[in-house]
């Protein structure tokens, strides 16, 4: 259907699935849709790139936590890894190297940011606004990623800063940082690994730490020419491999839940890499956390500590109280001017972004319906959302494990969904509230007791509005894709097709 | 006992040996843990433990060997002790054993099958062979021999070839470090080469898994097949570790289990399970 009735209204482009965003998640279905042999999709990007995260986040020292041969499709193992944890630049280039050849390229829309979404119940369709289109679309997926928007803390006159000032997501490479008086705030696992790259150029180099992290050793080594061709040679090697890294991660779930015995070990762990890497006791002091490990994200890295002890570094604990011009004003009244701040500050979590621009039945907002916290079935379909998946959505994250497994299980179970609605002549699918509500209390009662709500500390897996777990799933991986994998109809309301409908 | 809160201990003299249990009482599906030779509970188990009291009421022995004669059948004496006392036969009774626990096990289920509804066998054989013989032999002689490299050997026998090749320099070293050797082991490993319930395993009626190590020389992956065949009803998992299963991948030891437990394992009775890639 093509309507252009209004002169101002661009043309609705009709299209069967639109999925919004082209990193791991965007890519990951879509590729799904293609193998299956799908071609009716669209994929609108708001960049002029694919890669979501891994485009965005290219700050200097940028590389991933989770080894690069687990922290990849399993349909695509890549034997040109070059180290056990690959940094930024290869990761995007993966992703660019997976949409171009599983022929994904053609069905990305470039430069078109969602902007709304709507659900017509007279037509049982959605229409989505983007930035230069319009679209009608049968099934919604989002996949806009639960770390892709910068979260900018209230600092009184950040907005008036006479220096450069950015987030680390949004680098600005134009600035040449050598030789400059820089400062990073924050102290979370974009930082630690911005830090040893800056010091080794700023002139003076301030972090501004507002709670210390856990950081434990990072075992991270090239792999030889040898050992790369032997994983091209005997792909087998890879799949075991993968195999080893998820089953030895999911040992670590346990520590989350809390296990004072297990706590202490991985405790000792961090303190142990502290104290062999930091000599003075205030240093020391000052970088030893004040909760429990594991409720904040466990950080891995050998330079973090070593880079804070350069003569060019200083670490200041004291607070920001407010910017006047160049200058940091600390809570106790003294002062750093900067040429550069760096804003290492995390990512809207909890209250996603994509939820304000999405409306479904009776002109609900998502962002509405989430205002006291999000929740979802399966933790992809909301109840007053019909035909919306939602990937990387409620209680997808994981602090101990590959979040590529996680967006794999939504795919096959996106898969399944539309498989079904197929196959049964389905033409409208809403999960009901009941089996929202039941799935979100279950989720709920198994967050109880650990870490992240016992550890005493502030953390981005906990919604601050109804104190849930909210970002996380509370569980072992694998118990996420044996729950979470095959679509199951029964929680769903299923509209049959009017057509189905007439021939029967 | 901080490795499973609020666990109550018992001892019961049971013949000519003391056997003690953990129980942490919980009113959820109770799982009976047997630890293998030269093992406690907290020893082989203390991986395991922590992942399956979510869900579990966790009862672990640490088994009794009499200062001589050691036979199969003490130990099957002590496991129904320790159910009788602590009421937990029956049908929702899971029991897990590893190793020589899982060869007791097993003769437990095949004798009194009125207190087992499920059985777990990590690592568990019918008879010993020739290969195992040769290997126990070795053991022997530098037992005997009061032999500085016995530690090496036993390490060596009893992890995987790609964990162990794996370890650092001081993890290896810690793995030294915790092998005891003591006239229990001597007495547990005299048992294990001529321990026999070939007549015994053919009587099983419980739901069974089996799991079996790929690089096990210690029990190598073939007794699992032996076993999948013996047992009425049966399935079996083989995954990449050596005989210390439980150490090398425990997770994915409980994952097999838990699933199990909760009658949730895909459906490959009578079958080998493969484990889906991740």
């Amino acid at each position: 259907m093509t309507t252009n009735n209004v002169l101002d209204i661009p043309t609705e482009h009709d299209v069967e699935i639109l999925i919004a965003g082209s990193g791991f998640a965007g890519l990951g279905i879509a590729a799904a849709l293609k193998r299956s042999g799908r071609e009716d999709f669209v994929i609108i990007e708001r960049a002029g790139d694919v890669g979501g995260t891994w485009r965005d986040n290219r700050y200097p020292g940028a590389a991933c936590d989770v080894p690069s041969h687990l922290y990849s499709f399993s349909f695509r193992p890549n034997p040109q890894w070059s180290r056990v944890f690959s940094p930024q630049a290869e990761i995007f280039g993966y992703l660019r190297e997976t949409a171009r050849e599983e022929g994904l390229l053609p069905h990305v829309k470039f430069h078109e940011e969602l902007l709304q979404a709507e659900w017509i119940e007279s037509d049982n369709s959605w229409r989505v606004r983007t930035s230069s289109s319009v679209y009608r679309a049968r099934v919604l997926i989002t996949a806009t990623g639960h770390l892709s928007d910068p979260k900018m803390p209230a600092i009184e006159g950040l907005d008036g800063f006479t220096g450069t000032l950015f987030h680390s997501a949004t680098w600005d490479e134009s600035i040449d940082l050598a030789g400059k008086r820089v400062g990073v705030v924050g102290s979370g696992a974009s930082a630690i690994q911005i830090i040893p790259e800056l010091q080794k150029t700023a002139e003076k180099l301030v972090v501004f730490q507002r709670s210390a992290a856990y950081v434990t050793p990072r075992h991270d080594r090239s792999y030889s020419e040898a050992e790369k061709r032997a994983f091209k040679r005997a792909p087998r090697l890879i799949s075991q491999m993968r195999s080893e890294l998820f089953w030895a991660n999911e040992a670590r779930f346990v520590e989350r839940q809390a296990v004072p015995r297990l706590l202490d070990e991985v405790t000792k762990v961090a303190l142990d890499h502290l104290a062999a890497q930091v000599t003075d006791p205030q240093l020391r002091a000052a970088l030893t956390p004040n909760y429990r490990i594991g409720c904040k994200r466990i950080l891995k890295s050998n330079d973090f500590y070593p880079a804070l002890q350069q003569d060019n570094v200083h670490l200041d604990t004291r607070g920001i109280a407010r910017i006047e011009g160049s200058d940091i004003v600390l809570a106790d009244g003294s002062r750093h001017e900067l040429d550069v701040l760096v804003m290492a500050t995390g990512f809207e979590a909890s209250d996603l972004p994509i939820a304000h621009r999405v409306v479904g039945v009776d002109d609900t907002l998502l962002a509405d319906q989430w205002k006291s916290g999000m929740q979802a079935y399966a933790t992809t379909s909301v109840h007053n959302f019909p035909n919306l998946f939602i990937m990387n959505g409620p209680n997808s994250g994981l602090g101990h494990n590959s979040i590529i497994y996680i967006i794999e299980t939504q795919v096959e179970y996106i898969m399944g969904a539309l498989d079904h609605m197929d196959a049964e002549h389905v033409e409208v699918i809403e999960v009901t509230a009941e089996a929202e509500e039941a799935y979100a209390a279950d989720l709920d009662a198994r967050s109880q007791g650990t870490v992240w709500l016992t550890g005493g500390c502030e953390n981005w897996y906990v919604d601050p509005r109804n104190g849930r777990l909210t970002t996380v799933w509370p569980d072992f991986a694998h118990t996420f894709r044996e729950e979470n994998a095959v679509f199951v109809a029964s929680p769903y309301v299923l509209t049959p097709k009017m057509s189905a409908v007439a021939a029967t | 006992m901080t490795l499973l809160p609020n666990a109550k201990t018992r001892e019961l003299r049971v013949g000519r040996a003391t056997v003690s249990y953990h129980d942490n009482g919980s009113d959820q599906p109770a799982v009976l843990l047997v630890h293998g030779t030269g093992g406690t509970m907290e020893r082989h188990f203390g991986r395991l433990i922590p992942m399956l009291a979510a869900r579990n009421r966790v009862l672990g022995v640490d088994l009794g060997t009499p200062d001589v004669g050691l036979e199969l059948s003490d130990f099957v004496a002590q496991l129904v002790a320790v159910i009788e006392d602590s009421g937990v036969g029956g049908e929702d009774l899971t029991v897990v054993g590893y190793s020589l626990g899982a060869v007791a096990s097993a003769a437990l289920a095949a004798g009194r099958p009125d207190l087992v509804g499920r059985l777990v066998l990590v690592n568990g054989w019918v008879r010993p062979d020739a290969y195992q013989r040769l290997r126990n032999s070795i053991w022997r002689g530098l037992y005997e021999e009061g032999s500085e490299h016995l530690k090496a050997f036993t390490v060596f026998t009893a992890y995987g070839r790609g964990f162990l090749a794996s370890r650092t320099p001081e993890e290896l070293d810690a793995l030294l470090s915790t092998v005891n050797i003591d006239e229990v082991r001597s007495a547990q490993m005299e048992l294990n080469s001529r321990v026999d319930i070939s007549h015994q395993v053919t009587r099983i009626t419980c739901p069974t898994l089996l799991i079996a190590g790929d690089h096990d020389v210690t029990v190598p992956a073939v007794h699992g097949y032996h076993l999948l065949g013996a047992i009425g009803e049966s399935q079996l998992a083989v995954i990449p570790t050596g005989h210390a299963a439980l150490i090398e991948r425990p997770a994915q030891v409980y994952s097999l289990i838990d699933q199990f437990v909760r009658g949730a394992l895909p459906a490959t009775t009578n079958r080998e399970y493969v484990h889906p890639a991740v």
